[in-house]
């Protein structure tokens, strides 16, 4: 019997550190949520039908004018704060904040200045534009921006062109924090927020290259510039895939 | 003075018209089509409205067919009324429940006419589709890589069997997961494997351009495959993760993933730590190609014959014995000899001690770790069926039941090595030199092979066809050692194979990749065999032959009695007796607790093996 109960322990003591072993290679805990509260598409359609809820689009005015939810309303450049006692004066009614991209930079701003004004119930759109959409409700232009039909310039294009200097603007519309992280060469920064107040800022006499965050933004902005009379391209994959490129360069190079 | 052009145009030509809709403006109350198309085109005149929108697709349409909601013309041309947004969805409903999904729609809020261009010229398509489609597309997308493709070049020349951007992204179903390791990496793989998979499976497609035959068959025979179709895809390589997207060349060209020169990083875009010659790994084995994959191709054969040649002789073996005794039963029964059982008084029903508790404790821990093995593995051998997905779902997913299909196979090899430890020990008695070892080896408690065992096979075959009584057996039989030697060459075979799977980038630094296809191989027709044997052949030997069905408990109990001994190992017996050892085998009988353990745990596994036996031969037979 002393064999046995032997060989028991044995094999529990094998299994335990096989376990063991296996679970220290397994991939460690998610980071915890922001916390924030959500609302889906199909609950906020129904707070809009009912009324009483001040919606607002924390993209910029051009997305926001291009396409919103009906009923929404569109913000301005500027800081949230002061947007927010504009757009939104009554503290009480509940606010709902939604945005168009995956990771929005906007959001988190807007959510810490209506926290610190006091709104009493902030919330924000689960999956935003898309998902709303993606349930089928409708959207609405006040002011659309017909697309215009481009080649994205790819990264090594574009490096090309800098090597060649050629004329040209290469626009940043990330915001400025994102900017001052890192940029193109000589580029100038417009945030996307702010572009349909400060584009005539933008000389007329070369090409522009806009660049954003993943290449999500950059067509719009590229076609809002582009009927603003500019002969407006945009960088494939934004910042993200220069980057991308930079290192692969880099990389190919040491190899060599 | 445009207002009055526009009136003067009204009373011209078509004063019949607006005559004919001031009638059904009073007779219908209400309605958006009082304007009529020359009513339009009095103001909005010019190109594209006149000749060019009656030539377009588009042309048999009224504006107001498209643009509705004006009621009062004065107050349009004052501003006051506006046209509702034109839906295109109400005719071309289907296109737009689709668009609603697309990722044009959904992220850039594309419209219609961002890509179809000035709708009122626009005109059906001349010539490919294909063509115009790749055209359109490349408007805004690069198509540099396309391009530079055997796709893009044949949908160029005027292949219609060619992959346009539309074969694989969809026309207006284009859906958010472009990235294959994006954000959707589940939904990418399935959905552009699948794409592939639509046109290089199709066998007349495959032919007319002559393409390589068994892509499809031969991927879906690797880890890749099998764990895409037991459902699970974002966990295994699909086509254009080797492939590669928008630049799918020909292996020769060293642009292409699959250039010798790109393997690696091909490869290395999912595996960590790999010895270059990982990436000889054969993503497209056939087994039947003796000229290019010779290895995997004999590997297969010997399994083959190895599989063939052991169900042939045991089968038989199993049928035979079974009719035998079956039948002498019957005689018996006829005859008023049954039941057997002891007289009272005698010692035939004391118990005595054939298995040890070790041994007993093995035993169970065995089936716990065969059938862990058998429920996690066998649903990746044959993934198509419908019960594979059930039962990795039961596990939850197909990393969990690699978890234990791993844990299993630890205990199984810790087991392993424990019975070749105490083997080597028993082989070697203390003191005895090669004396010892070799009466060891040869002894009657030996479970090597000898030549006593050939004579049992021949006079068992013999007493099968009636021709001679049953043999005499010592401790274990011939197909008991077979079983015990079987696992020992299964676990030669399957344990590593399974080992050389089991982190398939470190084997990599023992073997190169091609063995790894060949480990595959022999895992998988292994398992089967083992599998196969055990519910066939084992079950049937020891549990379901007529003298013991339902089930022996002896292998939980330990024990049989004493007549059982007598009848199923006579020489033992005799050897026993003589060595004066029989009295120091008798047991008491067995509890209660062991009894109805053995009833429901050993009833228990004989029925989940039947019926695996049924799923395995239903995966066998399923197209």
């Amino acid at each position: 019997m002393f064999l046995v109960r032997l060989m028991g322990f044995g094999f529990f003591g094998m299994i335990v550190c096989f376990v063991l072993l296996t679970a220290g290679t397994a991939a460690g805990s998610q980071a915890a949520g922001a916390g924030q509260a959500t609302i889906g598409p199909a609950d906020l359609n129904r707070l809009l039908g009912e009324g009483g809820v001040t919606v607002l689009n924390v993209m910029s005015r051009i997305e926001c004018m291009d396409s919103r939810i009906p009923g929404s309303v569109c913000p301005s450049a500027g800081e949230p704060a002061e947007q927010l006692a504009r757009l939104a004066p009554d503290r009480s009614r509940p606010l709902v904040l939604y945005c168009g991209i995956p990771g929005c930079p906007r959001l988190e701003p807007f959510m810490e200045a209506a926290r610190s004004l006091g709104y009493t119930t902030i919330s924000v759109l689960k999956g935003g534009m898309a998902a709303w959409k993606e349930s089928g409700f409708a959207v609405e232009s006040p002011s659309r921006i017909p697309r215009k039909p481009m080649p994205a310039v790819r990264p090594a294009a574009l490096k090309g062109w800098l090597e060649q200097k050629r004329p040209l603007t290469v626009l940043d519309i990330r915001t400025p924090g994102a900017y001052e992280k890192n940029h193109i060469g000589e580029a100038v920064n417009i945030p996307l927020e702010a572009l349909h107040e400060r584009y005539p800022e933008i000389p007329l006499d070369r090409p522009v290259l806009v660049v954003d965050d993943r290449g999500e933004r950059s067509f719009l902005a590229a076609s809002y510039l582009r009927r603003k009379g500019l002969d407006a391209w945009r960088l494939f994959g934004g910042m993200r895939q220069w980057q991308a490129f930079l290192e692969q360069e880099s990389k190919s190079r040491g190899r060599k | 003075m445009e207002r009055l052009f526009c009136w003067l145009r009204r009373h011209g030509a078509d004063l019949f018209a607006v005559v004919a809709c001031l009638a059904l403006f009073f007779t219908a109350g209400s309605g958006h089509a009082l304007v009529s198309s020359s009513t339009c085109v009095g103001c909005h005149s010019g190109e594209p409205f006149q000749s060019r929108y009656a030539a377009s697709a588009h042309g048999a349409n009224a504006c107001t067919s498209c643009h509705r909601g004006i009621t009062d013309t004065r107050r349009h041309m004052r501003g006051e009324e506006r046209p509702t947004p034109v839906a295109c969805g109400d005719c071309h409903g289907e296109v737009a429940r689709a668009f609603g999904k697309n990722v044009h729609f959904l992220r850039e809020n594309f419209q219609c006419a961002d890509c179809h261009g000035e709708i009122h010229g626009l005109r059906k398509t001349e010539g490919s589709v294909k063509k115009a489609i790749v055209e359109d597309c490349s408007r805004c997308h690069s198509r540099d890589e396309y391009v530079s493709a055997g796709h893009a070049g044949a949908v160029l020349k005027g292949n219609e069997d060619a992959a346009s951007c539309a074969d694989c992204h969809g026309l207006h179903d284009t859906r958010a997961f472009h990235a294959a390791g994006g954000a959707h990496p589940k939904e990418a793989r399935t959905h552009y494997t699948e794409r592939c998979v639509t046109c290089h499976a199709d066998a007349d497609l495959v032919k007319r351009n002559r393409l390589r035959s068994n892509v499809v068959a031969s991927y879906e025979q690797t880890y890749h495959g099998k764990v895409r179709d037991a459902g699970y895809p974002s966990r295994v390589a699909g086509c254009a993760d080797c492939h590669r997207g928008h630049d799918i060349l020909p292996k020769t060209d060293p642009k292409s993933g699959l250039h010798p020169a790109n393997l690696e990083k091909s490869c290395g875009a999912c595996h960590r730590g790999f010895h270059p010659r990982f990436a000889s790994y054969i993503a497209h084995p056939d087994y039947h190609d003796r000229e290019n994959y010779p290895a995997l191709y004999w590997a297969f054969i010997f399994m083959e014959i190895l599989l063939g040649g052991v169900f042939i002789f045991f089968w038989t073996h199993t049928a035979l014995w079974w009719r035998k005794v079956y039948w002498e039963k019957h005689r018996r029964e006829k005859e008023g000899l049954l039941p057997e059982q002891c007289f009272p008084g005698t010692d035939g029903h004391v118990q005595i001690q054939r298995f040890r508790s070790w041994e007993r404790l093995m035993h169970v821990i065995l089936i716990i770790s065969f059938f862990t093995l058998i429920l996690t593995g066998f649903p990746i051998k044959y993934p198509s069926v419908a019960w594979s997905k059930f039962l990795l779902g039961l596990w939850g997913g197909s990393e969990v039941a690699g978890f234990f299909h791993r844990l299993a196979a630890f205990v199984l090899i810790v087991m392993v090595t424990i019975v070749a430890i105490k083997g080597l020990i028993y082989f070697f008695p203390k003191g005895q030199g090669a004396k010892g070892l070799v009466g060891r080896v040869f002894g009657p408690e030996s479970l090597v092979p000898n030549l006593k065992d050939i004579r049992d096979i021949r006079d068992m075959f013999l007493w099968f066809f009636n021709r001679g009584p049953m043999p005499k057996f010592e401790r274990w039989t011939y197909w008991e050692k077979f079983d015990f030697w079987a696992v020992f060459w299964g676990m030669f075979a399957i344990g590593v194979s399974g080992l050389l799977l089991w982190k398939t980038e470190w084997s990599s630094w023992i073997v190169p990749g091609w063995v790894l296809n060949v480990a595959t191989l022999v895992h998988s027709e292994e398992a089967l065999l083992a599998a196969l044997f055990i519910f066939t052949v084992h079950f049937f030997n020891t549990h379901f032959i007529p003298t013991k069905f339902p089930l022996d408990r002896l292998i939980f109990s330990g024990t049989y009695t004493l007549d059982e001994m007598k009848e199923q190992r006579p020489l033992e017996y005799e050897r026993v007796v003589a060595e004066g050892r029989l009295d120091g085998l008798k047991r008491e009988h067995p509890g209660l607790p062991v009894k109805l353990f053995a009833a429901v745990f050993g009833l228990g596994s004989l029925l989940l093996g039947l019926l695996l036996t049924a799923l395995i031969v239903w995966a066998m037979l399923a197209p």
